[in-house]
């Protein structure tokens, strides 16, 4: 209900925002450390499986940017278009790669 | 259209549309990486082995070294703004001096690294590097230009930071109006989100 009134407010005004408390932030980069020693120890010891590590590489390190973009950011508490219009950008940048790999991938 | 009320507050002020215009301009930035990005895993894929050699050159210490700082300033900058949004100003300049200094420490940390390289004449041009194969060449040239472009943006966004903090202390930037603090902080995690992606890819796929 109160949603609908959101994005009518004075400028400036402080009650507009949200204000992620210190523990929450703490609580973000303690995960995102995790995050990183996982990432560093599946490279470090499985030296056999290149794929597996290519592959959980780079999930980890989308997963830990998500979670900069949603909360360090404040993605999550901002205007949804900012979102969308990042989805855009990804999509956009999905083509480039799909595009390209087709070229490649058929030489 | 009733609830739409002009404020004759004596200041032309939009903070959202700040924040849009900050994050459009994130979006050419990751464009610019992304195009890098492509280049590498398409090079990749042609000289999978090569890579994987010239992978092991790099000091996975220190990378991970330069990942948790890089971590722990995104965390610094962020607290910064919870904290001018409670009014505590004296903490958020702290906290934006530690970002500073964190990302100081990158830049020394990367400064050895490169120095290291540069030894082992690994520069594009350098008499080693013109030995390598063809793939390994690549790698060096991917991981120069980068970390290189990388490491450019972290001065920038110091300096950045730097102008915020000196607005705060003349009281420009203030507990109600912080949105160059909220966008000085999206560079900074822009900055930190590439790190995120160039750590794993020239470091860790082994």
């Amino acid at each position: 209900m109160a949603d609908k009134n959101k994005s009518r407010h004075l400028p400036g005004d402080p009650e507009e925002h949200h204000v992620v408390p210190y523990k929450f932030h703490i609580g973000i980069w303690v995960g995102l450390i995790i995050l990183t020693v996982m990432t560093v120890l599946v490279s470090v010891m499985g030296l056999s499986l290149v794929a597996f590590s290519v592959v959980t590489a780079l999930v980890i390190a989308t997963a830990k940017a998500i979670v900069v973009a949603n909360y360090f950011m404040h993605l999550k508490y901002d205007n949804k278009i900012i979102k969308f219009l990042l989805g855009i950008t990804m999509m956009l940048f999905a083509v480039f790669i799909i595009f390209t790999a087709f070229d490649y991938l058929t030489r | 259209m009733s609830n739409f009320v002009l404020e004759n507050s004596g200041h032309n002020r939009d903070d959202e549309a700040s924040k849009f215009g900050m994050w459009l301009f994130l979006f050419t930035e990751l464009l610019l990486f992304g195009g890098l990005f492509l280049v590498y895993t398409i090079y990749r894929y042609l000289n999978g082995d090569a890579f994987l050699n010239a992978s092991y050159e790099l000091d996975v210490v220190l990378g991970t070294v330069n990942t948790v700082v890089l971590l722990t300033s995104s965390l610094t900058v962020a607290l910064s703004i919870t904290a001018l949004q409670k009014g505590n100003v004296k903490l958020s300049l702290w906290l934006i001096i530690s970002t500073i200094l964190f990302a100081l420490t990158f830049l020394v940390i990367k400064y050895f690294e490169w120095t290291a390289k540069f030894d082992h004449g690994l520069f594009p041009g350098m008499e080693h590097y013109n030995l390598m194969p063809p793939g390994e060449k690549m790698f060096f040239f991917l991981y120069f230009f980068m970390t290189g472009l990388h490491g450019l943006h972290v001065v920038v966004g110091g300096v950045l930071l730097g102008f915020i903090y000196r607005d705060i202390v003349k009281g420009e930037v203030t507990s109600t109006n912080f949105i160059y603090l909220e966008n000085g902080g999206l560079y900074w995690h822009l900055v930190d989100i590439i790190w995120i992606f160039l750590f794993p890819l020239f470091y860790l796929i082994h």
